[in-house]
């Protein structure tokens, strides 16, 4: 299945340069989306099977292929009205790159080997690149450079500490580079390498994962990139950032370095949070807001790592909803951007005046994202204050405090921009059309359903990625 | 003889971040995909075909031919010759490459591997922090792109350091990001090139909070 799939997909890619018919382009499109949804069906049903040696359907693929499906839907459906005016070109390298993104992430996802989850993830940087360019402006020229630039010199970095952690723990005599076969090793190996290895991938795997120290890059592409392709690189591409680093957190978490391993990400967390909150109040721009509240989710997904198998079943429901109401967020950015014409907060205001329907999404996606019940986010950081408790309870008080800032910080940026007055005078007539909201309610009713009730199959993912049992996670059954 | 390949590779790296001309890094930089590949054949125990193919595009093909062919054609385009703005004067350059040579003899002595050779850990830890003080003392964007890629020399150096049996995956992902280095950066290279006049770095600062 999954080589029908690659095979697909590239020809798919590869039609998309030689059709003329716009519509028949964007019929290649969907059908490729079709197929996407369908590799996620068919995910769940061979969870556990390995296919083309190197790639396995196991649980955390599973969740975030299915994430990865709904996603890019939405986004597919949103980028129909973003392109339509753009030349044939521009439109086909569009759609090109989104496909082989799709592609490249679907190997992320799913690599059970270290040098293979590299591969793709080095493919991705290739992909986005095309879409982070789209409108080729010297803005969106310089956050391409920075963003294909520093990926490349990150993910170097941390190719050197995958072979100096394999190096030092033997596999590369072996020869066997898959995640299974580096746990083993690891066991075993002198902590020192794994310390330095560590260190060298969480640096070079920051850039996609969105934090302390690469983040920057992240935060230019989304503020540049077309609203949809920036509710699809802070989303589906962090999760990808996500699942490499955790794979190799998880192969390391068994080793001697545990201890360690949680000092650093707790201390990662740490400055990404700090980063977030300072740079969010000097943000002048809803898309930067947006941009620096990934930055902060995933500092907190660090943290929650930090905690052990509870930890883990937190971060991944905090992944899981981030994704969710940050592409809503995104996408409602772009129907915002054809109301008020800019991001900018000292042009973009009185958003409620104009289009009363669409700040009714901001609200509801601004308190979905700064966790306010019925969010999903709610139930992740509430059990993650939990787990603090009282035996952490400076790192309780300093995250407590960082979030407030961040929270102070989203809602005055996002309240000036919904009521606030407007600096210039703006066309009422808008080209908005109702059915443009259906992909927003459809991805924050999932965001409001995590924190109501979670199917037990998809609870049972969780756990079983985090080797706890089936938690209850529902608002109302909380203790 | 391969120590003598670990010599010359050094004095390579002393001279690139000290010289003034770009087509000097291009003329070092050719000259070091040679060199990669003789400490290659030197270090491997055994080779297959399809290896040694592999190696042989990475380093003379890749690194000899088409990289410096792709920045030769970026400076024709814009007519750059010289380094003339640093960020760090030059004679700072060589003394933060001393530096990082002693750095690096101190790393490769503390972290001595068992599978490991400890010079080859040298001249690869020495790399790594040469393409870093390039990144960091140019202030032109072409400076930045040939320390990225002597950070990828660096990147081959270890896996040839560490890993004399790594399997054909390994060489894949190296050749892969050799790739999309050139290929990507060349071609956003020359479009910055054509849109600012120039490879000033400073003039990518727009993109602030």
């Amino acid at each position: 299945m999954l080589a029908g799939y690659f095979i697909t997909g590239i020809v798919f890619a590869g039609l998309i340069f030689i059709v003329r018919d716009r519509r028949v382009c964007l019929a290649i499109n969907l059908a490729f989306v079709i197929v996407q949804a369908s590799l996620a069906v068919y995910a769940f049903s061979a969870r556990g099977n390995t296919e083309l040696n190197y790639f396995t359907f196991d649980s955390l693929s599973v969740i975030f292929l299915m994430v990865m499906a709904i996603l890019s839907a939405a986004v597919f459906y949103h980028s129909i009205v973003y392109v339509r005016e753009d030349d044939d070109w521009k439109r086909k390298l569009f759609f090109f790159s989104f496909i082989m993104l799709n592609l490249s992430l679907t190997g992320v996802y799913t690599a059970n080997n270290i040098i293979v989850s590299w591969i793709f993830i080095e493919l991705t940087t290739l992909s986005a690149a095309g879409l982070i360019n789209h409108n080729r402006s010297m803005s969106s020229l310089e956050a391409t450079w920075k963003y294909v630039f520093i990926c490349s010199v990150g993910i170097a970095l941390a190719y050197i500490g995958i072979l100096f952690a394999s190096a030092a723990s033997g596999v590369g005599k072996t020869g066997d580079m898959s995640y299974d076969g580096l746990r083993t090793a690891f066991e075993n190996t002198d902590p020192i390498y794994l310390k330095i290895a560590f260190i060298l991938i969480l640096t070079g795997y920051s850039s996609k994962l969105e934090v302390f120290p690469l983040y920057t890059i992240g935060v230019d592409a989304n503020y540049v990139a077309p609203a949809p392709v920036s509710a699809f690189l802070s989303t589906a591409l962090v999760n990808g950032g996500f699942i490499v680093f955790f794979r190799v957190y998880e192969t390391m978490a068994a080793s001697a370095i545990a201890g360690w391993i949680n000092n650093v990400l707790v201390l990662t967390g740490m400055i990404s949070l700090l980063a977030a909150a300072i740079y969010m109040q000097k943000a002048s721009n809803l898309k930067r807001v947006f941009a620096y509240s990934t930055v902060e989710h995933m500092g907190l997904v660090l943290i929650a790592l930090s905690f052990g198998k509870p930890g883990i079943y937190i971060a991944l429901i905090q992944v899981t909803v981030h994704s969710f109401v940050k592409s809503g967020l995104f996408i409602h950015a772009g129907i915002l951007h054809r109301v008020l014409r800019s991001y900018k907060l000292s042009k973009a205001a009185g958003y409620m005046a104009l289009n009363p329907a669409g700040a009714l999404i901001l609200i509801i996606g601004v308190l979905l994202i700064t966790a306010i019940p019925p969010s999903g986010l709610f139930v992740s950081e509430f059990m993650l204050f939990r787990e603090m408790g009282s035996d952490h309870w400076l790192l309780f008080l300093a995250v407590a405090t960082l979030l407030t800032l961040i929270f102070y910080g989203i809602f005055n940026k996002s309240l000036h921009v919904i009521s606030g007055e407007p600096a210039v005078s703006y066309n009422r007539q808008h080209k908005v059309m109702r059915t443009d909201y259906i992909s927003q309610y459809i991805l924050f009713g999932l965001a409001v359903a995590a924190c109501l009730y979670i199917p037990e199959f998809i609870n049972g993912l969780f756990a079983d990625v985090s080797g706890t049992g089936p938690m209850s996670i529902s608002i109302l059954n909380m203790k | 003889m391969v120590i003598l390949l670990y010599i010359l590779f050094g004095i390579s790296l002393v001279y690139i971040a000290a010289t003034e001309k770009f087509s000097n890094y291009i003329r070092v930089y050719t000259l070091q995909g040679f060199l990669l590949f003789g400490m290659a054949l030197a270090e491997r125990e055994s080779f297959s075909y399809v290896n040694l193919a592999l190696i042989l595009a990475e380093t003379i093909i890749f690194k000899s031919v088409i990289v410096p062919w792709l920045l030769r054609r970026i400076l024709q385009g814009t007519g750059i010759r010289n380094v003339h703005k640093r960020s760090l004067a030059g004679n700072y350059t060589v003394m933060i490459m001393i530096l990082a040579l002693g750095i690096s003899l101190l790393l490769a002595r503390m972290l001595a591997i068992h599978t490991a050779d400890s010079t080859f850990l040298v001249i690869a830890f020495f790399t790594l922090f040469t393409g870093l003080v390039l990144i960091s003392a140019r202030k032109l964007i072409f400076g930045h792109l040939v320390g990225f890629l002597i950070i990828e020399n660096s990147v081959f150096l270890f896996s040839i350091a560490i890993g004399k049996e790594f399997p054909l995956l390994v060489n894949a992902g190296i050749l892969l990001d050799i790739f999309i280095a050139v290929l990507i950066m060349s071609i956003f290279m020359t479009r910055i090139g054509h849109r600012t006049g120039g490879f000033e770095a400073e003039s990518l600062t727009k993109l602030t909070d």
